[in-house]
Order: C-alpha cells, then sequence, then structure tokens
C-alpha cells in the first residue's frame, strides 16, 4: 500500500471530482487508475450489474484489467462475480490454486501472468450494484487495512454512479446506472467510429478521446457524442 | 446472472405483449401500442405510450395504451416541459412519484397532467448509447412509489421496445414485427465498438448500423456478439443490402 500521505491525497482528489460534477465513467477509469498505484496492483477493473442482472464492463486501469473483466463476464464466472452475488469481498485468492472455484477464470488468468485477485463489491445498503478488481502478478496479501482501503475506493465508486442522496434506492439504481452504463455504450460507438474512420485501433481510439477530454476540460462521453455526431450520417 | 434469471422477464414481457389483441395496424406502430397495453396491465399503469424523437425538437407520440394517455404525452409537446423531454435531454431515467411535487419544475405540463386524472410518471429513454431513439413514458392514477421489481419491469419493457424501434429500421412498414425470445439485444460492449465501424464503413446512422448487424447475425446463424468480434477483427463485413428476416 501506497504511503497515507498519497492516499489522503488520492481521497480528496476523488471526492473534489465528486463534488465538482464530472463524467461518471471518466471518473470511474481514473478510480481504477488510482486503485491498481494505492494497491500496487498490476491490473484493475470495475463491472457493474444492470436490471437484468448481467454484469457489464465499466473502466479498468489498462488492457490487462479490462480483458480479466471480459474473461469473467463471458465465462459467467470468477472472482467479480462472486463478489457481486454474494455482497462480500474475495480476498487474497491464489488464482494457481482456484481452478476448483473458477474452472476456466482461473488457469486463463494464470496463464496471463497473474497470480492473486481481490474482488471488493459496490455496495448501497442491501443491493449490490457491481464490484472491484484487483488483480496481481504476485502473490501480493491483503491485510485488513488494505481491505478497508479498497473496499473505500469501491465505495466512492459506488456512490459517484449513485449521487442524489434523496432518492430511494430503487429509484437511484434505475436512474443513474442506466445514466453510466449508456454512457459506455456511447463511448463503445465511438472508439469504433474513430478506429475505423482514423484507421487506427479501438484502444489508440480510446486513448485520443480521453486526450481530447482532458484537453477540452469535457467529459469523456461528451467527446465521444462529438466524435459520433462528426461521423454519423446526416439525418433525413 | 444466470440464463433463467435473464429469460424470465422478458420472456413475460413477451408473452404479456402477444396476449394482446392486434387492431389491424400495420408495422411497428401495432406491436408498439401491445407493448404499451401490456406494460399498463402489468404495472397497473393509467396509461403508458412510445414517443419517438428524433431530436428535441420534434416528436411522435407512436403508440399509445389508450387516448387518455396519448393525450396527456402530447401535451408535453404543446407546453415544450415534461417528463419525456427532460428524460430524453437528461439520457436517463425520470421518475416522478407524486406529480404534485414538480409543479415548480413543470409549470405547463403539471396541472394539466393531474386533471386529466395523472398523478405519478415515469419516463424511460429508449437509447442506445448516443443513439437516442425516444421514450416510453408510463402514468399511474395514485401517487407511486414503484418497487424495485416494477422499475425492472419497466426496464424490461423499455428494452424490448428499443430493440423493436431498432429493427423496425430495416422492416417494411406494412410488415408486423415480431421478437422472439432469443432475439435481445445482447449488451457486450465490443457489440458497439462494431455498431460504430459499421456506422462509418456504411454511412448510415447508429440504429440502422445495429440493424444491419441483427440481421446479417441472424441471417448467418451467429449470435451478434460473435459477429461483431469478426467486425472489429476484419473478418466479417456488414453488407448494407441485407435484408431483416
Amino acid at each position: 500500500m501506497i504511503p497515507r500521505a498519497q492516499l489522503l491525497d488520492y481521497f480528496v482528489e476523488l471526492t473534489d471530482t465528486l463534488i465538482d460534477g464530472f463524467d461518471v465513467v471518466d471518473f470511474l477509469h481514473d478510480l481504477t487508475v488510482k486503485a491498481a498505484v494505492a494497491s500496487g496492483a498490476d491490473a484493475v477493473g470495475l463491472v457493474l450489474a444492470d436490471h437484468q442482472g448481467r454484469v457489464r464492463y465499466m473502466a479498468s486501469s489498462n488492457e490487462e484489467g479490462k480483458l480479466l473483466e471480459l474473461l469473467q463476464i463471458q465465462n459467467d464466472e470468477g472472482p467479480c462475480l462472486d463478489a457481486i452475488l454474494r455482497g462480500v469481498p474475495v480476498v487474497n485468492a491464489d488464482l494457481g490454486r482456484a481452478s476448483g472455484r473458477w474452472p476456466t477464470f482461473a488457469p486463463a488468468a494464470s496463464a496471463a501472468g497473474f497470480q492473486s485477485v481481490h474482488a471488493f463489491p459496490m455496495r448501497l445498503r442491501t443491493q449490490t450494484i457491481g464490484a472491484l478488481n484487483i488483480f496481481g502478478a504476485d502473490d501480493s496479501r491483503f491485510d485488513p487495512d488494505d481491505v478497508r482501503v479498497v473496499q473505500a475506493l469501491a465505495d466512492v465508486a459506488t456512490i459517484a454512479i449513485l449521487q442524489q442522496r434523496d432518492r430511494s434506492e430503487s429509484e437511484l439504481i434505475t436512474e443513474q446506472l442506466q445514466a453510466a452504463l449508456q454512457s459506455r455504450v456511447t463511448i463503445e460507438q465511438a472508439k469504433g467510429a474513430l478506429a475505423r474512420s482514423q484507421s487506427i485501433s479501438p484502444s489508440a481510439a480510446f486513448n485520443v478521446l480521453l486526450t481530447t477530454a482532458r484537453s477540452t476540460r469535457q467529459g469523456l462521453a461528451e467527446v465521444a457524442r462529438s466524435v459520433i455526431a462528426d461521423l454519423e450520417a446526416p439525418s433525413g | 446472472m444466470t440464463d433463467e434469471g435473464e429469460a424470465a422477464p422478458r420472456e413475460r414481457a413477451l408473452a404479456l405483449l402477444n396476449r394482446e389483441p392486434r387492431d389491424g395496424t400495420l408495422g411497428v406502430a401495432d406491436i408498439l401500442r401491445r407493448l404499451c397495453r401490456a406494460a399498463t396491465l402489468d404495472l397497473d399503469l393509467a396509461g403508458a405510450t412510445v414517443t419517438l424523437m428524433p431530436d428535441l425538437g420534434s416528436h411522435t407520440v407512436a403508440a399509445a395504451s389508450g387516448p387518455r394517455a396519448r393525450h396527456t404525452e402530447e401535451m408535453q409537446f404543446d407546453v415544450g416541459e415534461g417528463p419525456t423531454r427532460e428524460a430524453y435531454q437528461a439520457r436517463q431515467p425520470v421518475l416522478v412519484p407524486n406529480l404534485e411535487s414538480v409543479v415548480a419544475r413543470w409549470p405547463g405540463f403539471t396541472p394539466t397532467a393531474l386533471a386529466a386524472g395523472m398523478s405519478a410518471t415515469f419516463s424511460l429513454p429508449l437509447n442506445v448509447g448516443a443513439a437516442r431513439l425516444g421514450a416510453l413514458t408510463l402514468y399511474w392514477h395514485r401517487p407511486a412509489r414503484p418497487a424495485e421489481t416494477d422499475l425492472r419491469i419497466a426496464l424490461v419493457f423499455a428494452d424490448l421496445a428499443t430493440e423493436l424501434l431498432i429493427d423496425s429500421c430495416l422492416a417494411d412498414p406494412s410488415e408486423s414485427l415480431e421478437p422472439a425470445l432469443d432475439s435481445a439485444l445482447e449488451t457486450q460492449g465490443h457489440i458497439f465498438q462494431a455498431q460504430g465501424m459499421v456506422m462509418v464503413d456504411l454511412g448510415v446512422r447508429l440504429p440502422e448500423a445495429l440493424a444491419r448487424m441483427r440481421a446479417q447475425a441472424f441471417a448467418s446463424g451467429q449470435s451478434l456478439a460473435a459477429l461483431a468480434a469478426e467486425i472489429i477483427d476484419g473478418t466479417a463485413i456488414v453488407r448494407k443490402d441485407q435484408k431483416l428476416r
């Protein structure tokens, strides 16, 4: 775990962004990057569960994190799915010994060079809306303090998505989760359109979106919509 | 997360939809009307409407469960404010459990809605990312704080309506659309990436790009996810002349 002072800076930055108004996918992406640095992880991923219980990829600190999430989603097994289903963290799981628990995911993740995994549920009172997942190339063990810090980061992610306090739990989940999921879809559409139009890879396209968002001080989803508007055929 | 959990709400919604009698109108209007009626029955609503909004300035109430719901919905556009417009602009659902509490928010719309017997409303935008098709708007007779299960049911009806509107891009206007149990729009991220690619490749708008992908996937017996992966890695091309089944 990084020094306390740096961790404090991270939490302050994250909460400042929450107060100022922000793009949810951008925020979650930044959170996974911070979580990676804070925990010393080699990859961090974040997924949400939609109204039909389908697990959907939202953000990751790097390509590996994304692939590890997609692996779990596609095979319908893995630590983040367990965390969502049970609402309790999966801590210090050794992938080398987890093929009984995750027969497809564990060997594939090991083969990709990962050894340890931790998954933290994103909870709002009685419901779990997603999970924050930490992957290590070595057998990194979390002590109880580490667990508390990363669960706190997962909690910040939950708050980011469900910001308004005067709504019932279900209403928040419906309104704001839908908004977050649609933002993610928009970003995917823009990645594809930009990739084709510029003859670059989708991940290079994502970096273009990210850089543009930073330099023009706009949200990722907003930039994505502008890109699509520029590239889409006119209506009528 | 199991298939059973996913199939059940959609299966139920489709069964309810199919139980509604056809009225001789053609194309997507008929099935959307039956969807509105099915939702009204299932959620004990005053009524439901599907409004198409190609942009904020134009709208069509494509379907309604009945005349009172249609009238209330149309009124929003007469006064330029209301739940449907707001859901469309905000790109997220707008739930108003008690219309009396929003007179200041919608001073033109609220009194007339209340006078028409509507006390609560929930508008769900029908979106696929940047593609905004319109909204499914629900109205209750009494103030309503829908339970979590009811909110999920509403979202399932919205998903169905979105799917129908996407497929209607390619359908013959005189054809009737019949969604299948297994033709739900898949949600894996790379599908939407491929949608963006097809949009550029074919020079069409987003809804048509997705409609063509669905049609081609169906024709070739693939899942949409599998076709999308092939579009991304360049081993498949979506053809502009692909017809809907």
